[in-house]
């Protein structure tokens, strides 16, 4: 339940920064994946510090 | 919302593409930059959009949209090609276009756990909006980057013996989804949409 505490805490003060949707792409899906929530909020919560951190990738190839 | 109001808004988009483009369409579509789909979205909407590249391993989800009062943020993984990153991009900022507040996710778990499960943790009374607007940013996604003035070269290419991988190179889209535009299904819809008299 940790990473899932963490995503909703991460939430909670977006909420408050005016934060009213957040959606995920998860391309093919993530129903024949052997996985938890708790794997989806890691990543979850890895992309948002990553973010935070503006570490971005600069991509000349998507236009 | 049905795919006829994706349709119209999908077409009011490329309208005001072809605008900016001088009255042309050329492929493939520009989702980024100030002549791109995304900004003419973030106009349309009156949201300042935000597209960032990380790196992640995308294993559970490839994109995430974040939407505030008057801005967004596309977050996209780097495990991306070209061609999914556009789509991907694409299909948030359709999420934008069409979103309704009812749509909106606000519940984190909840959310979660119907990707997981693709089953939504809902109420007995509550409508399926969620999972319709997924479908439906999806199908505006490939309206947006394949709208039906390209189908008589994407029926051309086909014709000629062209793969959908490389029809998909032409367009700069994924293969999966020239494919799922060139299904008969796909072209029966597309050809219903542009017989319906909208008005302007």
């Amino acid at each position: 339940m940790e990473e899932q505490i963490k995503f909703l805490s991460w939430h909670a003060e977006e909420v408050k920064r005016g934060l009213v949707d957040v959606k995920f792409f998860t391309g093919e899906g993530c129903f024949l994946k052997n996985t938890t929530s708790e794997d989806f909020f890691r990543e979850a919560n890895t992309v948002n510090s990553l973010f935070e951190q503006g570490i971005v990738v600069e991509r000349k190839d998507v236009f | 919302m049905r795919i006829v109001d994706v349709f119209v808004l999908s077409r009011d988009i490329i309208s005001e593409y072809k605008k900016i483009h001088a009255g042309t369409l050329m492929h493939p579509i520009d989702v980024l930059g100030d002549k791109g789909v995304v900004s003419i979205i973030g106009e349309r909407t009156k949201l300042k959009i935000e597209t960032a590249c990380l790196r992640w391993s995308g294993y559970m989800f490839r994109a995430q949209l974040r939407r505030y009062g008057d801005r967004a943020n596309i977050i996209y993984s780097h495990e991306l090609n070209p061609c999914w990153s556009r789509f991907a991009i694409c299909k948030e900022a359709f999420h934008l276009l069409s979103g309704d507040t009812k749509n909106f996710s606000s519940d984190p778990v909840a959310l979660v756990n119907g990707l997981l499960n693709q089953m939504p943790q809902y109420k007995v009374d509550d409508d399926i909006g969620e999972i319709a607007a997924e479908h439906l940013a999806i199908t505006g996604a490939v309206q947006l980057l394949l709208p039906h003035e390209f189908t008589p070269l994407l029926d051309r290419l086909e014709s000629s013996g062209k793969t959908h991988y490389e029809i998909a190179t032409i367009f700069k889209v994924p293969e999966k989804i020239i494919s799922y535009r060139l299904t008969p299904d796909t072209k029966a819809i597309f050809k219903q949409l542009e017989e319906i008299k909208i008005p302007n």
